[in-house]
């Protein structure tokens, strides 16, 4: 999945999203994303508040991206530069997103919380894997809570880690995502 | 003629009738069922998936969990989260042989070695029912689903294909797997056919648009030349070509109408069991038009929802249905019933039919059986008229041209031409003369009849015209060759020989015309043949009615009998099936015998079924193989074993432990010495008859020998170090033959301590220490030799030195040598000087001891004096104590003495004061005095001899004659009486002593003897003779033979107070007096006592000469 693709079906979203007024749909604009490599010699965090995204009631679809270059809260400015330039390669593939569909049927319009999974493509590094992601809604009044907790596979996105450093970034990566999604 | 025909073979009329019974009763189909006990033993209500796992074990998915079913037990398995539903929906062996489980809930779950695991993936789990689980050839394991679609795992991470991703629909029922690794699903809207195999979802959807009947497709099956059946809801089942992708519908199902079809397995022989929704099972035979045969009410089915047909690896079909839970089908085996009731159900004769159809008879009448394309089984009645009301028909035969032709007792033969019902009757025509026709066989044109009275031979017309215009009869009987006119059966072979089973005459073969008899001069044990059959091979079997059964090849018999194995050796009838094993028909079961193995096993071990009693030579076999079997009850329909299934259990080694702990299965295990027993848990599958199974195990490296066994565990324990295999089999009947050998190799090893290596290293180690040994020792040996050396070395430079030190000393020495002689010189001199020093000294000495001497002489005499002085304080000091004595005596005796007087005084006294008168006074007074002067008297002796004792004394020297003269005197004349004394002193001798003393010694003495001296005796004699005693002292003897004294009182009589007799008057006192005086005049008195005589010997001192001062002083 190349830049192209994911910003068109971006794009796609939000146009439907003015065509037809009564298609409902959520939006967020600053979610949360974290993730964690738990290397033996080396932990790396950061997160990132500027998610987006965006559910479709009528086909429970989602799609989510976020902006590589906004992680922010690294140890270090270098460590920060590595993650940018040499392993995300932030200026070939400024963003990694997910779209897909959540498989259960949910009824958007009563309040709680379930546990529903999203089937769908997650495109890191500009390669794209087809993911099933176990989240956790909660629908409140006009809002929806979107929190998952997931592993992203280095090898799984074309991200090389030279045998020199390996010991210092985790193969599996934990990425955990909270955002609010608001009714449009 | 006939009679008496029958007269001469009454007997064997009677056994023959005796062979036949016959009843009838209703009918009904059903493959033979067994119902399992599931769902009593556990309450098990819905069971919804049958699933067999590469091992044997049979899995069964209900609403209450999983069991795990071995034939004989069960075994459950819920998750181990109790509030969750245990509805299994789906069961799945994978590669590696763990078990997965699909739940109705969408939860999937593992079985490990302590129970179920739920399979809970990153990603999460369906949500709904999983209908399916299959493996991919790559290891991926795919999971179905009513709701999402397709779920796949590869690589740790699950995967998803469903209708977004092109699948036709996501409520998806079967999920089968092709031999192309495609997986075909069946959905609510179609056939997708999802292939995974390159990474990507490649998906073809068959729908209703390119050919399939009904959309919704609820089960999938494949058959055995790659085709796919199709179940579906609304349209029955139909066939798909994969290769051509083609849709084959067969005609038949525009008939269906047994509605929704659940489950389909495909048993062989183009044969499926369809499991309906609520019309029970329906089997399809698609052969031809193919038919339905629907499996009925009686049997169990009914009109009852199917949920799962499994089929095993036996063949046999697993049946979840409403109603009866878990089932067990025998495909093979279909009983059906039969008109008639009790005996008369007995069926009598078959003879199989066109279209694998059947005729039979039993006393209830003639019966045809045939399933119509509709798939019912119709038994229908023939020749019902009144006529043939008591037909007695024991053989039939249906022609070529589809007549029956019909043997009876007692009526002939007789040709039934169904389609149109007539009839015709032989006996006369045929002028058979035995009207008992016992078989009939035929091939083509050619049919022959067997009679008691000889066989019939008959040609049919080829004419259909005219179809018995000329039916030609020819009649044979013994005369012409045939063994015995009484034959019980015809079999015509495919060389066109036609053979007879005589009674007694073993068995006849017409060939081109020619009889040849085989009989038991030929090699036959029995000549009484019942049955005859041809094998697929072209060899004649035939039964004796004693010797069991024998084989011909053309050439020789071979006789398989109860040493073989046969269990019964009446034998009812023969027939081969399809693979060449011979079905025995005995009277109480039947026997398959397998030649190959040369194994006989018992029908109903092998099928479970339950007694079965065949009817005298009442077995068909149809066209295409099946095997009907007429018995007491029921007619057994045997469709043949298919290829790929299994014909003896199969074996299963569960688990191996070594002491109580299990161990890996893995092969050329390597346990140690101590480890050496092992127990081994095995299981046999065959669920036909589970209770039948038997096992034998061997342990090679141990026993070459097989061990029968029934149980389901082998120890072995002490095992030595050595190189084993286990071997494990089951069967049944004792016949394990053809069974699968499941192995376990392990090795025990040697024990340390006696491997090789272990020597090896111990003779190392030894020749090692041995080295060690002598080469420490030689380096020690060395070592010391160096430090001798060294030593060496410094005592040669020591010793040098000490060479030139002695010589210095040496000169030194000479030096002290000079001044030594100056020396010695002066010693010399000196040397004189204490010699003459030396004198001096002795003589000095001499006079020393001179002066010791004195001084010892005067020495001793101090000690002399001492000696004395003590002597004398020792006598004085007796004499104290004697006087001591003397005096208590004294006191004693005199107060005693006093007493007396004392005593007669007071007498007096008292007699005094008694008297009253005192008349006696002056008696009494005189009395008194007398006392009174006794006493005085007796005082003054007392004081006398006291003053003896005190009184100084007074020495001089005293003449002794003179002092003897006076005493005798006044003796004498105190005496009378008394002799004269002869006296004998020297005038000369003078007593140094105390004048006074001696007197009073010399009188009492002589005065004694005067006393005592018996005065009437006239030889009385006193004699009185001084001599000298010695130099010192005068002996004076004084000698009287008068009263003498007792010898006792020899000593006593010197004691105060003593009386040697009671006459005298004296008081004791004299002799005492005497010596004392003796004593204190230093000299003594002693007493000699002889037989008449007593002398008083008085020793004193003598005068003469005055030596001595110190002696008188003693």
């Amino acid at each position: 999945m190349n830049l192209f693709t994911i910003y068109s079906v971006i794009l796609y979203f939000l146009w439907t999203v003015g065509g037809t007024s009564d298609q409902e749909m959520y939006i967020a604009t600053n979610g949360t994303v974290n993730f964690k490599s738990n290397a033996p010699l080396e932990v790396i965090e950061a997160y990132s508040n500027s998610a987006k995204g965006i559910i479709k009631v009528e086909d429970k679809s989602v799609a989510y991206s976020i902006d590589i270059s906004s992680f922010q809260g690294f140890r270090n400015k270098l460590q920060r530069e590595h993650f940018l330039e040499n392993y995300m390669e932030v200026t070939n593939y400024p963003k990694a997103s997910f779209l897909g569909k959540i498989i259960e049927n949910i009824d958007f319009s009563s309040e709680g919380e379930f546990k529903v999974r999203a089937k769908g493509i997650l495109s890191i590094h500009g390669v794209g894997q087809e993911r099933i992601i176990r989240s956790t809604i909660k629908i409140g009044q006009g809002i929806i809570n979107l929190s998952s907790d997931f592993t992203v596979s280095l090898e799984d996105h074309n991200i090389t880690v030279p045998k020199v450093v390996n010991q210092k970034i985790a193969e599996k990566i934990i990425v955990s995502v909270n955002t609010t999604f608001i009714k449009k | 003629m006939r009679f008496s025909f029958l007269c001469d073979n009454i007997v064997r009329i009677i056994v023959l009738a005796l062979l036949l019974t016959s009843t009838i009763n209703n009918f009904a189909q059903t493959p033979f069922l067994k119902t399992q006990s599931l769902a009593q033993d556990f309450g098990v209500k819905q069971i919804k998936k049958i699933y067999q796992d590469g091992h044997g074990f049979i899995w069964v998915g209900t609403a209450s969990g999983l069991f795990k079913f071995d034939g004989i037990t069960y075994q459950q398995y819920l998750l181990p989260d109790s509030l969750v539903d245990n509805i299994v929906t789906a069961i799945f062996m994978d590669n590696q042989n763990k078990l997965w489980v699909g739940y109705k809930n969408g939860r999937l779950a593992t079985l490990e070695e302590f129970g179920l695991k739920i399979f809970d993936p990153e990603e999460g789990t369906p949500v709904v029912a999983i209908t399916g689980i299959t493996q991919l050839q790559n290891g991926t394991i795919c999971f179905s689903t009513y709701g999402e679609g397709v779920y796949y795992y590869m690589n740790d991470r699950l995967y998803n294909a469903n209708s977004d991703d092109g699948v036709i629909n996501d409520d998806i029922y079967v999920m089968m797997k092709d031999s192309q690794d495609q997986l075909w699903l069946g959905t609510d809207g179609g056939i997708s056919v999802l292939n995974l195999s390159e990474g990507t979802k490649k998906i073809e959807n068959i729908t209703t648009n390119g050919g399939l009947p009904d959309n919704i497709v609820c089960d999938l099956t494949l058959d055995d030349r790659d085709n796919i059946w199709i179940g579906m809801y609304d349209g029955g089942i139909c066939q798909y070509d994969i290769s051509k992708k083609e849709f084959f519908e067969l005609p038949i199902m525009k008939s269906w109408e047994f509605g929704t079809v659940n489950s389909l397995e495909f048993l062989g022989n183009n044969t499926i069991w369809v499991g309906t929704e609520g019309n029970g099972i329906v089997s399809v035979d698609y052969s031809n038009q193919g038919s339905f045969k629907k499996f009925d009410a009686e049997g169990g089915f009914g009109n009852f929802k199917i949920h799962d047909l499994q089929k095993d690896s036996e063949g046999n079909i697993w049946i979840s249905s409403s109603n009866a839970g878990l089932q067990l089908a025998n495909s093979k085996i279909a009983l059906i019933d039969i008109p008639g009731s009790g005996d008369s159900k007995s069926i009598k004769a078959i003879a199989s039919s066109h279209n694998e159809n059947l005729w039979f008879s039993n006393d209830k009448g003639l019966f045809y059986f045939e399933i119509d394309p509709g798939g019912n089984q119709k038994i229908s009645r023939h020749l019902k008229g009144e006529k043939y009301r008591n037909l007695s028909i024991i053989s039939l035969y249906e022609d070529i041209q589809q007549t029956l032709w019909i043997g009876t007792f007692g009526q002939g033969i007789f040709r039934y031409h169904p389609n149109s019902g007539k009839v015709e009757a032989f006996s006369q025509k045929a002028d058979l003369g035995d009207t008992n026709v016992l078989s009939i066989a035929g091939k083509g044109n050619q049919l022959w009849f067997a009679t008691l009275g000889g066989v019939i031979r008959c040609e049919l017309s080829t004419d259909p015209e005219n179809p018995n215009e000329q039916v030609q009869f020819i009649k044979y009987e013994k005369a012409d060759g045939l063994g015995s006119n009484y034959v019980y059966h015809i079999l015509i072979d495919s060389k066109d020989r036609v053979w007879f089973a005589t009674d007694g005459n073993g068995i006849t073969c017409w060939e081109k015309g020619r009889f040849i008899n085989y009989a038991e001069g030929q090699g036959l044990k029995n000549g009484k043949v019942y049955s005859v059959v041809e094998d697929p091979s072209g060899n004649i079997w035939f039964s004796t009615s004693t010797a069991g059964i024998y084989k011909f090849d053309g050439k020789n018999f071979k006789n398989f009998s109860t040493k073989q194995g046969l269990s019964d050796l009446s034998i009812n009838g023969l027939t081969t099936d399809t693979s060449g094993k011979i079905i025995i028909l005995t009277s109480s079961n039947l026997e398959i015998f397998d030649e190959v193995n040369q194994v006989f096993n018992r029908f109903d071990d092998r099928y479970g079924v339950n007694d079965i009693k065949p009817q005298f030579n009442a077995v068909a076999k149809s066209e295409r193989g099946t095997i009907w079997i007429g018995t007491e009850k029921e007619l057994i329909k045997y469709t043949p074993v298919q290829e790929n299934v299994s014909e003896s259990p199969a074996i299963y080694l569960d688990e191996i432990m070594v002491f109580m702990e299990g161990v890996d299965m893995l092969n050329n295990q390597v346990f140690n010495h101590n480890r050496n027993h092992l127990s081994f848990n095995y299981t046999g599958f065959w669920y036909q008859n589970p209770d039948k199974v038997e096992f034998q195990h061997k342990l090679g490296g141990l026993n070459d020998n097989w061990i029968n066994t029934r149980d389901h565990m082998a120890v072995y324990s002490g095992l030595q170090p050595g190189k084993y295999i286990f071997n494990v089999r089951a069967g049944l009947n004792n016949s394990f033959n053809n069974s699968e050998i499941a192995t376990f190799s392990f090795e025990i090893k040697q024990p340390f301590w006696k491997t090789p290596l272990f020597y090896i290293i111990c003779t190392v180690f030894s020749a090692f220490i041995i080295y060690a040994f002598i080469k420490i020792r030689e380096r020690r040996l060395n070592r010391e030799k160096y430090i001798l050396e060294e030593k060496i070395k410094i005592r040669t430079s020591e010793i040098e030195e000490q060479k030139i030190e002695i010589e210095a000393q040496r000169d030194k020495i000479e030096n002290n040598l000079a001044e030594l002689e100056l020396a010695l010189k002066e010693i010399k001199e000196q040397k004189e000087e204490i010699e003459s020093q030396n004198h001096k000294l002795e003589e000095a000495q001499e006079i020393i001891s001179v002066q010791n001497e004195t001084l010892i002489e005067y020495n001793h005499h101090l000690e002399d004096i001492v000696e004395k002085r003590t002597k004398e304080l020792r006598s004085a000091y007796s004499e104290l104590l004697q006087t001591n004595e003397d005096l208590d005596h004294f006191i004693y005796r005199s107060s005693h003495d006093l007493k007396g007087p004392i005593a007669r005084l007071l007498g007096l006294c008292e007699l005094v004061k008694i008297d009253e008168e005192k008349r006696n006074v002056q008696t009494y007074f005189r009395l008194f005095e007398e006392s009174a002067q006794d006493m005085n008297l007796m005082i003054s002796h007392i004081k006398r001899a006291h003053e003896i004792n005190r009184r100084d004394t007074r020495l001089e020297n005293v003449p002794l004659a003179p002092v003897i003269d006076k005493i005798c005197y006044d003796c004498s004349k105190e005496f009378t009486k008394a002799p004269t004394p002869q006296i004998d002193v020297n005038k000369d001798f003078l007593l140094y002593c105390d004048p006074e003393l001696v007197n009073i010694l010399f009188s009492n003495i002589i005065h004694n003897a005067y006393k005592f001296s018996k005065p009437n005796r006239k030889d009385a004699f006193v004699k009185i003779t001084a001599s000298k005693a010695d130099k010192k002292h005068l002996q004076i003897s004084v000698v009287d033979n008068g009263e003498g004294i007792d010898p006792e009182f020899s000593e006593k009589v010197f004691d105060m107070f003593f009386k040697g007799t009671e006459n005298g008057n004296g008081y004791g006192l004299g002799l005492y007096e005497a010596r004392i005086i003796a004593k204190k005049l230093a000299g003594k008195i002693s007493l000699k006592i002889k037989k008449n005589t007593t002398e008083f010997v008085i020793v004193l001192p003598f005068v003469t000469a005055i030596e001595d001062k110190e002696e008188v002083l003693i």
